[in-house]
C-alpha cells in the first residue's frame, strides 16, 4: 500500500513537471527618498573645470546629490576652449530585491526612469544613455569620489531621439545587468552618457552647449514618477512528500 | 420681546453653520489638507516593493511611511514650496495602521506590509495608491501630503 502510495506521488511530481513547475511573476522594486535608509539615488558629477574627455571623465568627483526631485542621468556641458568641456554627470541607482528567494530564477529585468527632459544641443551624432553597474561607497549616502564608481559595461541604451519626457524611459537589461540583480543584498546601477562611457564625443563640439538626460528621482512628492526596477522571474515550487 | 427671542435663536446656529462651511471650503481651496487649515506635520508614503502573480494581480506591497514639512526651496532660479521629508516612520510611529503584518529590508528597517486580504483583488499601482491614501489618511497627527492624492489620476483606475 505504501509503495503504491509513493508511486501515485512520484506520477503526480511528475505531471507538475511537465505542466509547467515554475510560474511567472514580477516584482517592481523602488529606491527609498532622503533621509534614506535603504537605498540611494541620486547624482554625482565632475563640474567647473575646463578639460578634454579623457580628461573629465578620468578626474576626481566634485559634487554629489541625492535630495533633489529629479537629477541627472547623465549631462555634459561645454567649455568655452575648443574640444573641452567644464560639467560630466553621471546617476547612481539603488534598489534592495532582497524579497526574492534565493533560488528565484529572474528571466527579464527592466530598469525605469521617469523623464523630466532631454536635450541636445550638439549638432552631429546624437548622444544616447547607458544604464551600467555602479558601486558607490554607501548604499544610503552619495559621496563626491562615488563620481569614479561607475562601470563601463553596457546593460542597455536608449537613443536621445527616443528618451521621453513625462514619462517612463524603459531600458529592458541584458543578461549581464540580469546578473547584476542580487537576490540577497543590494542591486547597484549608474546611468551614463554614451560619450562618457565609450570616451568618445560623437557630437558636434561648440561652445557652451548641454547635452542631458534629467530623470526624476525618489524623492520626488507622490508615487507616479519614481525610479524602478521590474524584475520577472520564476520560482520553483517545492513539492514535499509525506510519509504515510 | 418674545419675537426677538425666536430670532436670535435661528440667526446664530445658521451664522455658526455658515462660518464652518466656509472655513471648510477657503481651507481646501487652498491646497491644504482638512485639518482645521493648520498642519505641523506632513505624511506620505513610497513603495519599497510591488510584487505580482503570473496573472498581474498585487499580492504584496511593502510600502514605507515618512513625516515632513513643506520649505521654500529655489529651484531652477524659482523660489518654490516644496515636501521635504524629516524622518522615516518607524512601527512606534505607525500605530494607527493597526497591527500589520512588517517585511524586513537588507539593513533590517521594517517595512509594512499589504495583502489581498487589505486591499482586495487589483492589478493596477493606482488601485493600490487608493488603498494607501485611505491608509495614511487614518493618521490624526500629521495631513496627508496634497501631492499624493493629486498626481493620482483618478479616471485611469479601472
Amino acid at each position: 500500500m505504501r509503495k503504491i502510495t509513493l508511486k501515485i506521488l512520484i506520477v503526480f511530481a511528475g505531471l507538475l513537471l511537465f505542466f509547467n513547475v515554475t510560474s511567472a511573476a514580477t516584482l517592481t522594486v523602488y529606491p527609498d527618498p532622503d533621509p534614506e535608509t535603504a537605498t540611494v539615488d541620486g547624482t554625482v558629477g565632475r563640474t567647473s573645470v575646463n578639460q578634454t574627455l579623457t580628461n573629465i571623465r578620468a578626474g576626481a568627483g566634485t559634487g554629489n546629490q541625492s535630495i533633489n526631485t529629479n537629477g541627472y542621468a547623465g549631462i555634459i556641458q561645454s567649455s568655452t576652449t575648443s574640444n573641452q568641456f567644464q560639467s560630466l554627470q553621471r546617476g547612481i541607482w539603488l534598489f534592495d530585491a532582497s524579497s526574492l528567494a534565493d533560488d528565484t530564477t529572474i528571466t527579464a529585468v527592466t530598469f525605469s526612469l521617469y523623464g523630466k527632459e532631454a536635450i541636445n544641443q550638439f549638432a552631429g551624432t546624437a548622444f544616447e544613455i547607458d544604464v551600467v553597474d555602479s558601486t558607490p561607497a554607501s548604499n544610503t549616502n552619495l559621496v563626491d569620489a562615488d563620481y569614479g564608481q561607475l562601470g563601463s559595461t553596457v546593460f542597455s541604451s536608449i537613443a536621445f531621439a527616443s528618451l521621453a519626457a513625462e514619462a517612463y524611459n524603459d531600458f529592458a537589461l541584458d543578461a549581464s545587468g540580469i546578473a547584476n540583480v542580487s537576490l540577497t543584498g543590494v542591486s547597484k546601477f549608474g546611468t551614463r552618457l554614451n560619450w562618457d562611457t565609450d570616451n568618445s564625443f560623437t557630437g558636434t563640439w561648440s561652445s557652451s552647449k548641454s547635452a542631458l538626460f534629467d530623470a526624476y528621482q525618489a524623492d520626488n512628492a507622490g508615487t507616479t514618477k519614481d525610479p524602478k526596477l521590474t524584475i520577472t522571474y520564476t520560482a520553483a515550487r517545492r513539492i514535499i512528500l509525506l510519509p504515510d | 420681546m418674545m419675537i426677538k427671542f425666536h430670532k436670535n435663536l435661528i440667526l446664530i446656529p445658521l451664522c455658526v453653520v455658515v462660518f464652518m462651511i466656509s472655513a471648510f471650503f477657503l481651507t481646501n481651496l487652498g491646497g491644504l489638507p482638512n485639518t482645521g487649515g493648520i498642519a505641523d506635520k506632513y505624511t506620505d508614503y513610497k513603495f519599497w516593493y510591488i510584487r505580482r502573480n503570473d496573472a498581474g494581480f498585487i499580492i504584496e506591497a511593502a510600502v514605507r511611511f515618512y513625516e515632513g514639512n513643506y520649505e521654500t526651496k529655489v529651484i531652477d532660479g524659482v523660489s518654490k514650496n516644496v515636501y521635504v521629508r524629516s524622518k522615516r516612520l518607524d512601527i512606534p510611529d505607525l500605530g494607527y495602521l493597526g497591527d500589520q503584518e512588517v517585511r524586513i529590508e537588507t539593513n533590517g528597517n521594517k517595512t509594512i506590509l499589504y495583502k489581498p486580504d487589505d486591499f482586495g483583488a487589483i492589478k493596477t499601482d493606482n488601485e493600490l495608491r487608493l488603498f494607501l491614501n485611505k491608509q495614511i489618511d487614518k493618521d490624526r497627527g500629521r495631513a496627508t501630503i496634497p501631492e499624493q492624492s493629486e498626481l493620482l489620476d483618478i479616471s485611469k483606475v479601472k
